[in-house]
């Protein structure tokens, strides 16, 4: 299954859009959206506007695939699930977003092995062929993924200082 | 430890947690190792979070607000400021964004400790909130290596 998700704050017409035109070519395929207040919601998969944690969490345990925003919320989920994440970075100037800081956000990210970064929508679909057909790679990405200890140890140090 | 006032009985250290939604709130709960043994509360703009925290943890709801709005802001810094008056932490922390920083705003202005870990997810510069909690943030941290200065924002890792 792939889970197309907006995250929690703002609608995210054009990464929605784009994916729907690829389910449009895909009757096989199993998509499930939560896209916010999307002006034109996707005709080509379900899809719900906010979840509640416990369903967000159940849609990532159950997903192949993440096809998201660059938002920290999505993608630290799918590190801690460990899944392959196709990242569009809002951009401030289409007023997606207050700034340009995913754009930031998907260069550092985009490094690690369980994440691509597309920079325009229409790369969207061949993006995400390539993806599942290579999902077996994704699986073996080896990304770190721990709490910082050096940071909690400096928070916990000021705090009882 | 705190002690309560003479009394002998030894009170757990209180923490209160503050952020908006979605991946300021995922980073927020990740710094909870860092309070361990502590009694913690938390104040987040997104109600269903409630669900999401440990039993002995507290929770309350922060209306939600955009810096174009400044009434909703001013009913937000509001409640934040009744809920850092009713749970009474001894440190305040926040990841952002607007909620946060009245946090460390208020958190000041009642003298207790205030942490502010700037989200991850601002790689090329500190967010806008980051930034204008400077002022009243006693720890004032970046999670990148290449924004932290000399005069702050530190770096001491990442969440992740």
């Amino acid at each position: 299954m792939i889970f197309v998700t907006v995250g929690s704050q703002l609608p995210f017409d054009r990464l929605v859009n784009a994916v729907d035109a690829w389910a449009a070519e895909r009757a096989d395929a199993a998509l499930f959206g939560q896209v916010g207040d999307t002006v034109d919601p996707p005709v080509n998969f379900e899809s719900v506007s906010t979840m509640s944690p416990e369903e967000y969490q159940r849609c990532f345990a159950k997903a192949d695939l993440i096809v998201g925003h660059a938002g920290m919320g999505t993608i630290i989920a799918a590190l801690e699930f460990r899944k392959p994440l196709l990242m569009l970075p809002r951009l401030g100037s289409l007023k997606e977003s207050r700034n340009d800081n995913q754009v930031g956000t998907a260069r550092h990210f985009g490094k690690f092995g369980l994440f691509e970064v597309v920079e325009t929508a229409s790369d969207i679909p061949e993006r995400i062929d390539f993806m599942i057909a290579n999902l077996a790679r994704y699986r073996s990405a080896t990304d770190a993924f721990a709490v910082g200890d050096s940071l909690i140890e400096a928070i916990r140090e000021f705090a009882n200082a | 430890m705190a002690n309560g006032l003479g009394s002998g009985v030894t009170h757990k250290r209180r923490v209160l947690f503050v952020s908006s939604s979605g991946g300021h709130w995922v980073q927020l709960r990740r710094l909870r190792p860092a309070f361990d043994g502590w009694t913690r509360d938390y104040a987040c703009t997104n109600k269903g979070y409630r669900s999401t925290i440990d039993p002995e943890e507290r929770f309350f709801g922060v209306p939600e607000a955009s810096r174009w709005n400044k009434l909703r802001l001013v009913y937000q810094a509001l409640t934040v400021l009744w809920v850092v008056l009713r749970t009474r932490p001894e440190v305040v922390v926040s990841t952002g964004a607007s909620p946060g920083f009245f946090a460390m705003l208020f958190g000041r202005v009642l003298r207790k400790k205030t942490i502010w870990v700037d989200s991850i997810a601002n790689v090329d510069e500190l967010s806008l909130s980051g930034r204008q909690a400077r002022r009243f943030a006693d720890l004032w941290l970046t999670q990148w290596e290449h924004l932290a200065q000399p005069d702050g924002p530190k770096y001491f890792g990442a969440v992740l």
